[in-house]
């Protein structure tokens, strides 16, 4: 036991960062921050869901029905399990720590479970971060009981146990299906075009489904009975979530709700129970499996290799050759570059679609382009998060880079190449549609693409840097990947930032009315490259030699 | 004529008082012009608040309403209306603050504008009052513009008439249209541009855009102008300057009938910027202060964002103006006397009084608006009395003022909206907080732009000075000829972070051509570090590494293409095969296509590496990817070969072709520079070896004299490790040692003192000095360190 909890402890201390105690400033800063976060949170799912109870969408009295909370739940629930198989995948067979965990005289079981137990930690402080705030606001439009707000944080800390012992157990077969595609790549080539296939059949499919008029306000009532139907039918077929909500909300009676009832034991004792289960399962498979599955990664082929021919490159070009190269090895990478150039522009045909339909005036189209105009940038802006931790990725071999002789800004900017190119080709896949679509001239076209190409650049540009002057590269070395890196998260929240500012810029000039919208918006846009590449030379030229 | 006599008769009696007691008045002549100032600002204030108001409040255009017989008349009139305010202040200012800028607006811009306001007296006070008739505040008039003539004659007779050097007369050209746009009063625009852009100054409208873009221009123009200047005291001078010919421009419109009248006193939030302002920069009450930056920055903010002005005022309308001098200048001063300086930053302790002082004021208010309603019922201060928030929030906040208290006391109704006032204070404070929190980011950034302005600065300067050391024009060609075909280190100090020991202490070594130099000394020594040093990969806290001649921090580009690398940790770029890895790296260097594949197909072969070269890295052994990395290190056939533990890993055969490459490398005329634990192969391969232990070097030796004393390596080793005495205290860092201070912001400091002096002379001056300062910070550290070890001893 004593082994485990070294094992767990070790683990978790280079999981989570708590530095921020050892300062009391830092403490209440991020205690502020956390709870700002919190509520933040808990506000804007209030007002969607207070949107919701006042235009009677989900039901025609006034109130929000359990079964909606069953579908929120359902899809958190599936996320979660799909986070919880992929990471733990990566946590307990490919990490680089294990390296070294492997080699203490402790048995596989305790090794596995220790690793679920972070993971576990790690899953919690996520819930409470996101599902508990969205719940708190439904307890508080619903004017739930006080002990709600004890009960769900408690219940839900006991229920983040399935999704990740259950990801564990999906692990396994995760784990074997992916070498097996790995070693027989015609079928992992097969696989990826029928996925791709599908999306594209399912988004033409829906294209197609799509009438040619669509009048909310007339068709209001058909769309809030389908709705309503909907509702029924989940709480009828996935009656399990409908179960849950009801343990976790309690049951309405005479329009109040009552908490604890014989059915909450029930549903608790069942819980605790599918944990038991799964725990048991979990450590009966991992006796025998996991120390041979978790070694198996750092097992080299000796495969002979065709031989090719040295080639000389001139020196400004060699780092952008070679990077790209790198990038473009990186299977991760590559596959979410291909998904968000065939998902991107699939959306905003399925968008434009949909608004082609709808029949508007000139605010709607005001809004119908500059919504047009979020949806691209949010798509090629999460495309380019992975920026935040280019550097870091490399580990130690990313210091290499300080004994050669080339300056800074050259070295580090043929990082970023890849993802240049690729955002400007997913930009050009994407904005072709939605201007095919859009009652806008040629010039102006060019000027939204350019306008949002800089404002995309600038964010590769201003990810790099968090990753340059916070490196993570200690982490990575060790870990190969970081659950939560703070650079990651600043990156994503810039994207969301730069989304709705330049959102709101765009859809302001326009209803503003003046001449050059778009010339404006260009300038804008290429100002803020600018500053960020001007930024980003001037603290790589001052600090390389510092990090 | 009687305002003239009034006026001779004040510039007589003034004369004669400054010639007969003249010699008296030399020894306390501060005391007598700080009296003079306050006279005149009482004048000042007198004949302002005495007046209804400008007759030119209402020209449009300068001919609309013009109350002058002509239109030039009414130009002059103006220009000298808005000067003469401008000449107040600067003279009410000139005792309490010893700058020259002063005394040369005094003796020039002053003096003039004072000539011409006697010429203009009686037009100047008609502007005002309306009338040639006598009344107070042309009788305060005439006595501020004899003191304006005479103070200002007088500050022109003692300082050299009109001569003004030139760097001071450029100072007072830069700072003359920030004197002229800040101190113009708000219906001064109106009479000269007329009237404009009705309608369209809400909403983010484009005027209105204007305006807020305007606030954040002067927040920037007066930030990075002013953030040049180290001296707070004449911070403090220019911010005063502005808020107090805001404050006047403020008040325009009141006169003293304003102040007897509770009910239209300026209690708004945003209007008691303008007061608490310039009496914190007058009497530097630093907690009123913090008062203003948490609380009234945000209300500022906010009010320029949804403007309560009537929404037909034109762009140019006094009252716009006004608003938007009032509440840029309440946004944006604050944010500037703290980035400037003038007042410390914020800590927690200061908010802590903000919101006791927003408290406070929030009572008052509150009071104040439940009482004065009795007498005006349009009473709104801060907007706590009448529905004007809650309209623009919609239903569910105007729902919040359904819950009322009144009560009578002694005939005086009181209403208060006790859930509206509190959320209305409770969203304040959390505003506050969130002030609070932006303030601390911007600080940081502040913080870091300014560190990496003085870095930039420090190695601009550090190139300068090398190019001056070896009389060339161009970092990029300059060398030291003394270290050609050399590794040269010297008094090279490493600490990590803010780490209080050193990592390496004082290592200084030279190693020649053609030898092979093996680095010893237990784990943790410092080898790593001093070799992370040399290479570029860690910079040196001091002292200096050159290589080939080429300094590695001041030449980086150049120093680096002198030598090969091997780290420790094998660490590569995975996902590249063999062969394009060495290629990228032979491209890094320039090194052309035969010569790449000369080198190539010699060593691949020698370290048995023929199969998996074209293999990915990431599927290699450990072996594998050293010889990799000893390949791309030889690849350009550098100066110096550095190896840090090269022999880790490496099988018997590749050992030994590794050993073999080194003894080539050497013998043709290279550097070998290599550490190890491996004593046997340091003992047959090198020339010369050094032991370092705890960062301190205890023995460098000639391989050739130990054999000849009989003594193995291994033995000379652990003797001189287990006896060698390290001084700890020579690694500890002493915060007065002059290493942690650079030479160049010594060279800056200087700099900044003799700029009067001609530019290209000081420069090449400060330059030598600042390199015999470097030199002398080398000894000092030195012999410091020498001093504690007698100490010690």
């Amino acid at each position: 036991m004593n082994k485990f909890k070294t094992l767990f402890m070790m683990q978790l201390r280079e999981k989570i960062d708590l530095s921020f105690l050892k300062s009391k400033k830092q403490t209440l800063f991020k205690a502020i921050f956390s709870i700002v976060g919190f509520v933040a949170i808990c506000v804007i799912s209030y007002l969607v869901l207070w949107l919701c109870q006042m235009l009677n969408i989900f039901s025609a009295i006034n109130h929000i029905p359990l079964s909606v909370m069953a579908v929120v739940f359902f899809v958190i629930f599936i996320l979660s399990l799909c986070t919880c198989t992929l990471g733990l995948s990566k946590t307990l067979y490919y990490a680089k720590d294990n390296q070294v965990l492997l080699t203490y005289p402790v048995n596989a079981n305790s090794l596995f479970l220790s690793k679920i137990l972070v993971y576990y930690i790690s899953e919690v402080k996520r819930n409470f971060s996101f599902v508990i705030p969205i719940f708190f606001a439904y307890g508080l439009l619903s004017q739930l009981p006080f002990m709600y707000f004890i009960w769900f944080p408690v219940m839900i800390t006991i229920f983040t146990a399935i999704p990740v012992l259950l990801g564990a157990l999906l692990s396994f077969p995760i784990y074997y299906l992916l070498r097996f595609l790995n070693k027989f790549s015609i079928i992992k080539i097969a696989l990826l075009i029928v996925i791709l296939a599908g999306i594209i059949t399912g988004a033409v499919l829906l294209i197609n489904a799509i009438p040619e008029n669509i009048n909310l306000i007339e068709s209001w009532a058909a769309v809030s009975r389908a709705l309503r139907d909907f509702l029924i039918w989940f709480a009828d077929k996935f009656y399990v979530f409908y179960a849950l909500i009801i343990f976790f909300c309690g049951k309405y009676e005479n329009l109040h709700s009552i908490l604890f009832t014989e059915y909450s034991y029930i549903v608790l004792f069942v819980i605790l129970g599918i944990i038991a289960v799964l725990v048991g399962l979990n450590y009966l498979i991992s006796g025998p499996l996991y120390l041979k599955m978790a070694s198996k990664h750092f097992e080299f082929d000796s495969k002979k290799s065709k031989s090719s021919k040295n080639k000389a490159y001139k020196k400004g070009i060699s780092p952008y050759i070679y990077e790209t190269k790198k990038t473009l090895r990186d299977s991760k990478v590559l596959v979410t570059s291909i998904a968000t150039l065939i998902i991107a522009p699939t959306a905003i045909l399925l968008l434009n679609a949909i608004y082609a339909a709808i029949n508007t005036r000139l605010m709607g189209d005001y809004f119908t382009m500059t919504f047009n105009m979020l949806v691209i940038m949010l798509f090629v802006l999460a495309h380019n998060i992975s920026a935040s931790y280019i550097y870091s990725k490399e580990g130690e071999s990313f210091y290499l880079n300080k004994t050669k002789p080339n300056k800074p800004f050259k070295l580090l900017v043929p990082y970023l190449a890849y993802y240049g190119v690729m955002s400007v080709l997913i930009l050009i896949a994407s904005t072709t549609i939605f201007l095919m679509n859009a009652n806008t001239s040629a010039i102006n076209g060019v000027l939204i693409f350019f306008a949002m190409l800089f404002v995309v650049l600038g964010h590769i540009v201003w990810s790099a840097e968090l990753d340059f002057l916070n490196p993570k590269n200690a982490l990575y070395r060790m870990e190969g990947a970081v659950s939560v890196n703070t650079n990651e998260v600043k990156s994503t929240i810039l994207a969301f930032a730069l989304c709705i500012i330049f959102f709101a810029i765009t859809l302001f000039f326009l209803i503003d009315g003046m001449s050059g919208v778009f010339v404006k918006l260009f300038v804008l846009s290429f100002m803020f490259f600018a500053l960020r590449i001007y930024l980003f030379y001037y603290k790589t030229k001052v600090l390389f030699k510092e990090i | 004529m009687v305002y003239y006599l009034i006026f001779i008769f004040v510039a007589l009696l003034l004369m004669s008082i400054y010639f007969l007691f003249k010699d008296k008045l030399k020894k306390k002549i501060n005391v007598a012009l700080k009296t003079l100032s306050i006279v005149l600002a009482l004048c000042f204030f007198i004949r302002y608040f005495a007046s209804f108001g400008s007759l030119l409040n209402g020209v449009v255009g300068i001919s609309y309403n013009n109350p002058f017989s002509s239109d030039a008349l009414c130009v002059i009139v103006s220009i000298l209306v808005w000067l003469t305010i401008a000449s107040v202040v600067i003279m009410g200012m000139l005792p309490f603050f010893k700058y020259d800028i002063l005394k040369n607006y005094a003796k020039t811009f002053v003096f003039i504008v004072s000539i011409l306001d006697i010429i203009f007296l009686r037009q100047l006070i008609y502007s005002y009052t309306g009338t040639y008739e006598i009344t107070l505040c042309g009788v305060f008039m005439s006595i501020e513009v004899a003191i304006l003539f005479c103070y200002s004659l007088y500050i022109f007779l003692t300082n050299h008439f009109f001569k003004i050097p030139k760097k001071q007369l450029l100072e007072m050209l830069i700072a003359l249209p920030i004197i002229l746009i800040l101190s113009i009063p708000p219906y001064m625009p109106q009479v000269f541009f007329g009237n404009f852009g009705s309608q369209g100054l809400k909403d983010l409208s484009f005027y209105h855009r204007i305006y807020i873009y305007l606030t954040f221009a002067f927040l920037l123009i007066m930030y990075f102008g002013l953030k040049r200047i180290k001296d707070k005291e004449y911070i403090r001078m220019v911010l005063l300057f502005i808020s107090l010919v805001a404050l006047i421009s403020y008040c325009y419109d009141y006169d003293f009938q304003r102040f007897l009248e509770p009910t239209r006193w300026p209690l708004h939030l945003c209007n008691t910027a303008m007061f608490i302002i310039p009496i914190c920069l007058m009497f530097k009450l630093d907690k009123l202060f913090y008062f203003t930056l948490f609380i009234n920055v945000l209300g500022a903010f906010l009010a320029m964002l949804i403007p309560n002005y009537n929404d037909t005022l034109g762009f140019f309308s006094p009252s716009a103006v006004r608003f938007w001098l009032n509440h840029s200048l309440a946004f944006s001063m604050p944010i500037l006397i703290v980035l400037l300086g003038v007042y410390q930053r914020p800590t927690l302790r200061e908010f802590k009084y903000s919101m006791i002082g927003f408290l406070i004021y929030f009572l008052f208010i509150l009071f104040i608006n439940a009482w004065f309603t009795n007498y005006d019922a349009g009473v709104d201060f801060f907007f706590l009395n009448s529905d004007f928030i809650v309209d623009k929030l919609g239903t569910w906040a105007e729902n919040t003022r359904n819950i009322v208290w009144t009560f009578t006391i002694g005939g005086l109704t009181f209403t208060f909206y006790p859930l509206y006032q509190f959320l209305f204070f409770l969203v304040y404070v959390v505003l506050g907080l969130g002030m609070w929190f932006l303030y601390a980011w911007i600080f940081q950034m502040q913080d870091f732009y300014i560190k990496l302005a003085e870095k930039n600065k420090k190695i601009k300067l550090d190139e300068i000075i090398l190019c001056q050391k070896y009389g060339v024009k161009e970092i990029d060609s300059c060398m030291n000829k003394d270290s050609v075909n050399k590794l040269v280190v010297k008094n090279v100090y490493k600490r990590y972070g803010n780490n209080k020991r050193y990592s390496v202490t004082n290592v200084s070594l030279e190693v020649n051509a053609g030898e092979i130099f093996g680095f010893l000394g237990p784990n943790g020594a410092g080898k790593s570090t001093l070799i992370k040093c040399i290479v570029g990969i860690q910079p040196t806290t001091s002292g200096s590494i050159e290589i080939n001649g080429y300094d590695i921090e001041k030449q980086p580009m150049l120093a680096k293409e002198q030598f090969g690398f091997v780290p420790d940790h094998y660490a590569l770029y995975e996902n590249l095969t063999g062969r394009e890895f060495i290629n990228y790296i032979a491209d890094l260097y320039g090194v052309d296509q035969k010569s790449r594949d000369e080198r190539i197909s010699k060593y691949v072969p020698i370290l048995n590496l023929v199969d998996a070269f074209d293999s990915k890295i990431n599927t290699y052994s450990h072996g594998m990817k050293q010889k990799i990395a000893i390949i791309s290190a030889l690849v350009h056939n550098p100066k110096l070969w550095i190896l840090d533990e090269p022999l880790t890993g490496l099988d018997p055969n590749s050992i030994y072709e590794v050993k073999e490459c080194m003894k080539e490398h050497a013998k043709n005329g290279n550097i070998v520079f290599f550490s190890s634990h491996i004593i046997d192969i340091v003992e047959k391969l090198c020339d010369r070896i050094m032991i370092i232990k705890k960062g301190q070097i205890v023995e460098s030796v000639n391989l050739e004299d130990l054999k000849e004393k009989g003594l193995s390596l291994e033995q000379f080793y652990l003797n001189v490790i287990s006896e060698a005495e390290i001084d700890e205290s020579k690694a500890e860092v002493i915060e007065e040692k002059i290493i942690k201070e650079p030479p160049a912001s010594k060279f800056f400091a200087e700099k900044t003192k003799k700029e009067k002096k001609n530019k290209k002379q000081i420069k090449n001056k400060e330059i030598e000095k600042s390199l015999e300062e470097k030199t002398t910070d080398d000894n000092v550290s030195v012999i410091e360190i020498k001093t504690d070890d007698k100490n010690k001893k």
